[in-house]
């Protein structure tokens, strides 16, 4: 009974709470709709066109580079929280150690960055 | 006063005047009314914050429409109410009334669960904003050490519903824009993280409440204003609003990841985008610009009015400006922003190094 204080007693009853309003939204929404069935109903939308083709064509996916930047970022990102708290406590030489830490990222997304992987490609 | 112990005092003074049987039983050394009490506070807390979530929607939707009608030489809503200010409130019983279409390639359980992760976290965002008080009523309904990580975390789950929206609606626009919404989220998300890392250095504390202390003197936008340009351009790209509203381009893709959405799916939807309008003025204005506090006294009325100047500035941008592309972005956030907030996250640790953090 000891992390059960009101406001975290609230935090995760809203996780409960919000979308029981919501879905009681969407429930009295579906009450109260027509329930009519045409042919073309339930196709997906494409402008008014029966649809044609799989919806999974082969996409370019050109931003796959920014993703991996994304995420060794990230995780620096959450490196560095424990020392964000405390930056004065822990004073100058570890400030210098962070830069450095920080530095070897950007060196190497500045690298990336000169080989031309970060460039939008229009074949 | 605490909100919590204020609607505590009341639901207590209702269980006295009632004499419920269930005040006999004791749980853990307390009478088992007192434990559901308990809990239908936090419910009551949660249901004010969601109702007070849907006025400020409603009231930005109006003045939204009746913004850009005035801009674009139009009247807009007028029919209904004074001033057509009923409008939202018929457009509510018009969605409730359209058909609820699923479409039948759809992934349905996900095409389902979307709209949830897009709404609920605004909800998350509200309760954890410190909102003053009115007279000696805090406003505050979660307070504990690490605030500020959980917003970010809420505000950082929404754009996940887009995409799942998008992908499971299985159809190539939707598709398009859920690959846009996640091009987008890579591009901005790192630099605002940098920028709220920043923000906990000078504060030294993962605390909003403290956060707002910190501000009482000089409001954290002066020693960090690349922080906050930083942060404020993640704030529009977040709500994919224009300059950024990759995810839903209204004229190419024909709604991006909400084209499949019809009824009262999409009016959930929309109501998140625009309540994530709201909170992301509110956040910014409490970051920033120190919320409640203000030049006479701490009150709620100031945090109000910060917020109101920056919906009305995310409205100006959504009407003004025109959309960039989906490298530019991608370029902007990557070669610009994550410089200058890197930036600012030397200078704002170099102020807290030597002078002592907040001032």
């Amino acid at each position: 009974m000891m992390y059960l204080t009101p406001d975290m007693t609230a935090l995760a009853l809203a996780v409960l709470v919000v979308p029981i309003l919501v879905s009681s939204l969407i429930a009295v929404a579906h009450y109260f709709s027509p329930k009519t069935y045409g042919k073309y109903t339930y196709d997906n939308y494409e402008c008014g066109e029966v649809v044609r083709g799989d919806f999974q064509a082969p996409l370019p996916l050109q931003y796959y580079f920014f993703m991996m930047a994304f995420v060794i970022f990230d995780v620096d990102m959450l490196l560095l929280l424990p020392w964000a708290s405390d930056v004065r406590g822990l004073g100058l030489g570890v400030f210098l150690d962070v830069l450095g830490f920080i530095g070897v990222m950007l060196v190497g997304l500045f690298y990336v960055s000169r080989k031309g992987y970060m460039r939008w490609l229009n074949d | 006063m605490n909100l919590f112990f204020f609607i505590m005092s009341i639901l207590y003074g209702i269980l006295k005047f009632l004499h419920w049987p269930l005040w006999n039983w004791y749980l853990y050394g307390y009478p088992a009314g007192l434990w559901i009490m308990y809990f239908v506070d936090a419910v009551i807390e949660v249901i004010l914050v969601f109702a007070v979530a849907m006025l400020v929607v409603v009231i930005l939707v109006y003045v939204f429409r009746k913004y850009m009608a005035d801009i674009q030489n139009r009247i807009g809503p007028n029919r209904l109410g004074p001033w057509g200010s009923l409008q939202l409130i018929a457009d509510v019983f018009k969605l409730i009334q359209k058909q609820d279409i699923i479409p039948k390639n759809a992934d349905r359980i996900a095409f389902r669960v979307a709209p949830y992760i897009i709404f609920t976290p605004v909800i998350l965002g509200m309760l954890v904003i410190p909102f003053g008080n009115v007279s000696i009523l805090q406003l505050m309904v979660v307070n504990f050490k690490y605030t500020l990580l959980f917003l970010v975390a809420a505000m950082v789950i929404s754009p996940l519903g887009e995409v799942i929206g998008g992908l499971s609606s299985h159809n190539k626009f939707a598709l398009y824009g859920a690959l846009r919404s996640a091009a987008q989220d890579i591009g901005y998300e790192v630099p605002m993280m940098i920028s709220v890392l920043s923000l906990i250095i000078l504060a030294g504390s993962y605390s909003i409440n403290d956060i707002v202390n910190a501000q009482k003197n000089i409001p954290f936008v002066i020693p960090e204003i690349l922080g906050f340009i930083v942060f404020f351009l993640a704030m529009i790209a977040k709500q994919s609003i224009p300059p950024f509203d990759l995810p839903e381009s209204g004229s190419e893709l024909v709604s991006g990841f909400s084209t499949e959405y019809s009824g009262m799916r999409y009016g959930i939807i929309y109501m998140g985008n625009f309540g994530f309008m709201a909170l992301a003025s509110v956040v910014v204005a409490t970051l920033y610009f120190g919320g409640p506090v203000g030049p006479f006294f701490n009150s709620v009325l100031w945090i109000a009015i910060k917020s109101a100047v920056f919906m009305i500035i995310f409205l100006l941008s959504w009407i003004a400006l025109g959309r960039v592309r989906v490298d530019q972005f991608l370029n902007m956030g990557w070669k610009y922003l994550l410089p200058l907030s890197i930036l600012n996250l030397v200078i704002s640790s170099l102020i807290a190094i030597y002078f002592g953090g907040a001032f």
